[in-house]
């Protein structure tokens, strides 16, 4: 949790209940490909095996708090969307550490999580981006006090069952493509 | 909206686009800006395999954008069309980068020059002699593949770690089936190994560097596992 990035989603929808997202470092021309999301409803959500659950986030508190928005969406607008959003689930992966100042994509990939509660996000990296976009996150938090999150709460497997989750690598036996000429083969 | 192939296979399930949803996505287009995702300037269409069973080959396409002679980023998608789905993310770097990256770091790279000399890389409905500069470059660059949507194996939702993908190579082990070329080659109306006969002047990196396509020299593929640890944080956790 101490390692925090802003992330700049670039969204389309599958269908009505799915989305998946581009995520680069900035909105500019030389921005970097950092991840990428998916976004499903919570009645998807439910389908998916509780071994999956964990790697999926929620998002109800990142549209409730006003840190989520739509930069140059007006306020009314923005919000049909994210009252939506907020009963979602997300499944982030990032594939390039630029918090720690990595000049190319290194190392594996990683499950990211969401901000849940107050207090997670670093204050600076809140004002920096209200600055920014001359956005307050607590007049939007009033203006989103109505959302709602999933229907039947957040799930407890979900935000990695509260546990961190880390990616390894593993050297494993190669299954080939086709089997070589040396391994006898069974004729039926 | 006119129902689309994702829809009619159920991947991923759920309704089609609500007319709210479409006008939201309209104005969001017309008020946004949404440069990083205009910066893609091509299309390729390739194959690709996964680490931890090479039997396991997938048409992909990748939408590529330029960030410096060096260096490029690719949304991957596993198909060309609107109901495409997000499968993974492709980096795309020069051998001179490449030769820079520690051993531990280059083992989870593959190289392009036979994938590209062999036709199974192009650029549908672009000339030869028109892609050929960009081809040129190609050959010459290593890849590394994330995959985090197995549609292959009829997954409806991503789900799973993500997979390190490989590239093809002339080996037998890693051959990509014939069925999978001509599915590719009927849709783009095109001939992989009439494309493979022109390209026989497209060289490779001057050296290709013994840690990329790791499994070659080594024996041994890479598979990517979730796992538990402890997370630091710095207040309660969800």
């Amino acid at each position: 949790m101490t390692r925090q990035v802003e992330a700049h989603h670039y969204c389309g929808h599958l269908n009505e209940d799915m989305r998946q997202c581009l995520i680069y470092d900035r909105p500019d021309a030389d921005a970097r490909l950092i991840g990428l999301e998916y976004i499903v409803t919570e009645e998807l959500f439910l389908t998916l095996p509780d071994t999956e659950k964990p790697m999926w986030h929620s998002h109800e508190y990142e549209v409730k708090s006003g840190v989520l928005f739509l930069p140059g969406v007006p306020g009314p607008v923005e919000r049909k969307d994210l009252e939506k959003v907020a009963k979602t689930y997300g499944k982030t992966i990032h594939f390039w550490q630029v918090d720690r100042g990595d000049e190319l994509p290194l190392g594996l990939p990683q499950v990211m999580m969401a901000l849940t509660r107050d207090g997670q996000l670093y204050p600076s990296l809140a004002k920096d981006v209200e600055s920014r976009y001359s956005v307050s996150f607590e007049k939007e938090r009033a203006n989103r006090a109505y959302m709602e999150g999933p229907s039947h709460g957040i799930h407890p497997k979900a935000n990695a069952a509260g546990i961190g989750l880390k990616t390894v690598l593993r050297e494993i036996e190669c299954k080939p493509s086709v089997q070589s000429e040396s391994v006898p083969r069974v004729f039926v | 909206m006119a129902s689309t192939n994702a829809e009619k296979k159920g991947v991923p399930p759920g309704k089609p686009v609500s007319l709210g949803s479409q006008m939201l996505d309209k104005g969001a287009q017309m008020l946004q800006s949404l440069t990083p995702i205009k910066q893609m300037s091509q299309h390729a269409c390739t194959f690709a395999l996964y680490s931890q069973d090479m039997s396991r080959q997938i048409e992909t396409h990748h939408f590529v954008t330029r960030i410096n002679q060096d260096f490029l980023q690719c949304a991957v998608y596993d198909s060309d069309d609107s109901s495409g789905r997000l499968i993974g993310v492709e980096y795309i770097v020069s051998d001179r980068i490449f030769d820079t990256l520690p051993p531990d770091e280059q083992k989870l790279w593959h190289s392009h020059a036979y994938e590209i000399q062999s036709g199974l890389l192009v650029h549908p409905r672009v000339p030869e002699k028109v892609a050929m500069p960009e081809l040129e470059n190609l050959a010459k660059s290593y890849g590394k593949f994330w995959c985090t949507w197995q549609t292959d194996r009829g997954d409806k939702l991503p789900i799973g770690p993500p997979s390190l993908m490989m590239s093809p190579q002339e080996d037998i082990q890693c051959m990509v089936k014939p069925e999978l070329v001509k599915k590719r080659d009927d849709k783009y109306n095109i001939s992989t190994n009439a494309i493979c006969g022109s390209r026989t002047e497209l060289m490779g990196p001057g050296r290709l560097n013994p840690m990329a396509d790791y499994w070659r020299e080594h024996n041994k593929c890479l598979a990517v596992d979730v796992e538990n640890t402890e997370m630091k944080k710095l207040t309660v956790f969800p």
